[in-house]
């Protein structure tokens, strides 16, 4: 583990080089190893079966001198060895002489001796090949014959071998060194430049470097793939910059865009403010006209009065210039212009009465005039002032409110409030101006008022009263709505009045209207 | 076993030799029979080194012939050592020998060239036949026998005359010629 580790650290052409020459070294060690061993083996087996057949001539051979016990023949036999320098020694024993030497050989070079017996015979000697034959004369077996054999000649051509194993172990390192630097090249080029081109990138971030390929290898893969990523990173980066400036355009459009809506709303609450302004001056403008109306008829009806009275008046002066003044003519004339008088009277009263209403509900409508007031009698003075656009047509108002209910607030958002709801319910509710009932209720609830405001008209559907109280939301665009009365009644409602205001309604079942709002308002509260 | 008549100069040299042999240093008669007893082995592994042709003594059976041509006491002496050995897969028999016409029923002759016993008649007959002549001195071979035993430094050495061996079919081993001190061929 610690080897490989240590391995792992090593630069590439380190490993190549190790690897190679390490892989060439062992498989030629082993290879020259065998060959040495096979070739010792060889050679000890060549000597050995050498020795056997030398040993077996010389068995026969000797075997007429040691049945006649000739031991001079016998030496001069085995003298012939001398040919043989690598045989040491030979000892020939006579077995009727109860394996004793008989005759024996031996080389000057050697110090050995031949065993007196044969039973002190070694079977083995290190560095000694002994071989041992029997001697036969027919079948009888009449002594031995040994040889001894020195290795020293084999180690000798063996210590040849080992060179020329220890010359071409040498050899193939310096061809495996020679080759590793050659592979080394191959391998390691590209992978430096492989490097290079890495740090490159990594350092200036340039996306647009590609690796020079040099062969079509795995390494060339790799080369391709890191292209390719290179590629598909500059790519990526340059969609990346496009969309980001793209984006940066959007954003400026957004933000041009926003300045034009900004100006547009500014606008727009500009013309809103002023449409609210001019709606309310309509409405004040339809207040005077109802005004004009209803007072026209007392003072038609006093003048017709007035003028009877100056007519019978007439008469009767001239009558009794002429002296024809009667007393029943006295007396109808009495009668006459005391029933003018109280008809005038009575007609100017109610046009006083009128004015003085109507200029009250005009006052509160213009100026928002914080004061108190008795709903009750506020409300009434309100319907009076509509009367006469409630008079064309067949619609009943009921009012339900408590007598004396006294109010601290803005009469004029009040007056404005009804009007716009009634207005609504005449354009809206009963567009073919039928027949039909509004009721108005207001109930006490101690610190807050109730009025809860009904028609039984044809109602609104789910998407307009969702709506409803948006500014300028109109389904009658083009024949007069302006799409703001309700939007100004939520206004004077929630701003004005402090109050919360909610409107129910399904299409056939009319509509109704929830304004909360506090008794006692308070100037602080408002400013 | 029938012993031959002898005659008195032979009876007289017996004794004489009976004599001697106890008189003389008891090593010296210990080293004649020990040289017969060696020559005896000789003669039997002479036999191991030597091919007889299948004609050889006829009528032998699975008996080895050797044939003395000597005295009773050396015959016994020589069938002392090697009566009842085995050569050539035939049981060795040792037989005394004094008439010419006993020679073709014989493997091998032996003789010490003691008188009257040996004759160099024996080599006359031995011509013609495949019988192996053993006897004493290197000019016993001259004489045409086949082996001729010699003493040389106290050692039996001997000599072999091949051609005579081969004239009569006799074939005798390069081994046994080695070691031979002469041969004539």
């Amino acid at each position: 583990m610690s080897i490989l580790s240590r391995l792992n650290v090593l630069p590439i052409r380190h490993k190549i080089l190790f690897s190679i020459i390490g892989t060439s070294l062992i498989v030629v060690v082993i290879s020259t190893t065998v060959y040495l061993v096979i070739g010792w083996v060889n050679l000890k087996n060549k000597a050995n079966s050498e020795l056997e057949t030398t040993a077996n001539i010389f068995a026969q051979n000797i075997s007429a001198a040691l049945s006649f016990g000739d031991a001079a023949a016998a030496n001069e036999l085995l003298l012939s060895l001398g040919a043989m320098k690598q045989i040491d020694l030979a000892c020939v024993y006579d077995a009727a002489n109860n394996g004793a030497l008989f005759a024996s050989y031996r080389n000057q070079s050697t110090s050995k001796n031949c065993p007196a017996n044969v039973a002190k015979v070694p079977t083995e000697q290190p560095g000694t090949l002994i071989y041992g034959e029997p001697v036969y004369v027919v079948s009888d077996r009449v002594g031995m014959v040994y040889l001894c054999r020195s290795t020293a000649d084999l180690k000798d051509a063996m210590g040849l071998s080992v060179l020329v194993g220890l010359g071409m172990v040498a050899i193939s390192f310096l061809i495996a060194f020679v080759l590793t630097g050659f592979f080394r090249e191959l391998i390691e080029q590209p992978i430096k430049s492989l490097v290079a081109t890495t740090r490159r990138v990594s350092n200036e971030g340039d996306f647009a470097v590609r690796a020079d390929k040099f062969a079509d290898d795995e390494i060339g893969t790799l080369f391709d793939s890191f292209n390719s990523m290179l590629a598909q990173i500059q790519m990526r980066d340059m969609e990346l910059g496009r969309a980001h400036n793209e984006l940066k355009q959007q954003v400026v459009e957004v933000e041009a865009a926003n300045d034009t809506l900004n100006k547009t709303l500014i606008k727009l609450r500009e013309t809103q403010e002023q449409l609210v302004n001019q709606e309310k001056m309509a409405s004040l403008g339809g207040l005077v006209a109802g005004v004009a109306h209803e007072i026209n008829t007392p003072i038609g009806v006093g003048v017709t009065a007035a003028s009877t009275l100056h007519a019978a008046t007439e008469d009767m002066s001239s009558a009794y210039e002429s002296g024809r003044l009667t007393d029943t003519g006295l007396r109808k004339y009495v009668q006459t212009a005391i029933q003018s008088a109280s008809i005038l009277l009575n007609n100017l009263n109610r046009a006083a009465n009128l004015i003085h209403s109507f200029k009250q509900v005009a006052v509160d409508q213009t100026s928002s005039e914080l004061r108190q007031f008795d709903l009750h009698n506020y409300l009434e003075e309100i319907l009076l002032s509509l009367l006469p656009k409630l008079k064309k047509t067949e619609i009943s108002v009921s009012l339900d409110v408590p007598e004396n209910l006294l109010m601290r607030s803005f009469p004029g958002a009040m007056s404005q409030i009804v009007t716009n709801l009634l207005m609504n319910s005449l354009v809206h509710g009963y567009p073919d101006a039928k027949q039909g009932n509004i009721q108005i209720d207001v109930e006490d609830l101690g610190e807050e008022i109730l009025l809860r405001y009904r028609d039984d008209g044809v109602g609104m559907c789910k998407e307009s009263l969702a709506r409803v109280f948006d500014p300028f939301f109109t389904t009658r665009r083009g024949e007069g709505g302006s799409g703001l009365g309700m939007h100004i009644v939520y206004n004077l409602v929630s701003q004005q009045l402090r109050g919360r205001i909610r409107m129910e309604s399904e299409p056939g079942h009319g509509v109704q209207v929830l304004i909360q709002v506090p008794k006692q308002v308070s100037m602080e509260e408002v400013a | 076993m029938k012993y031959p008549k002898l005659s008195f100069v032979s009876r007289m040299r017996l004794w004489c030799c009976v004599t001697l042999a106890v008189l003389s240093l008891p090593t010296q008669a210990a080293a004649g029979e020990m040289a017969l007893g060696v020559k005896a082995a000789f003669l039997y592994n002479f036999t191991k080194f030597i091919e007889w042709p299948a004609s050889a003594a006829p009528g032998s059976g699975d008996t080895f012939q050797l044939c003395v041509a000597g005295s009773l006491l050396d015959t016994d002496a020589i069938s002392q050592v090697l009566e009842g050995k085995t050569t050539q897969g035939k049981t060795l028999k040792v037989r005394f020998v004094s008439q010419h016409s006993e020679l073709p029923g014989c493997h091998m002759l032996y003789s010490t060239g003691e008188k009257p016993y040996w004759s160099d008649e024996w080599l006359a007959q031995s011509v013609h036949l495949p019988v192996v002549t053993v006897g004493e001195g290197e000019d016993f071979v001259e004489k045409g026998g086949v082996i001729g035993l010699v003493i040389v430094d106290g050692k039996v050495r001997f000599a072999i005359n091949e051609a005579k061996a081969s004239g009569q079919d006799i074939v005798i081993s390069s081994k046994l010629l080695s070691l031979a001190r002469r041969v004539v061929r």
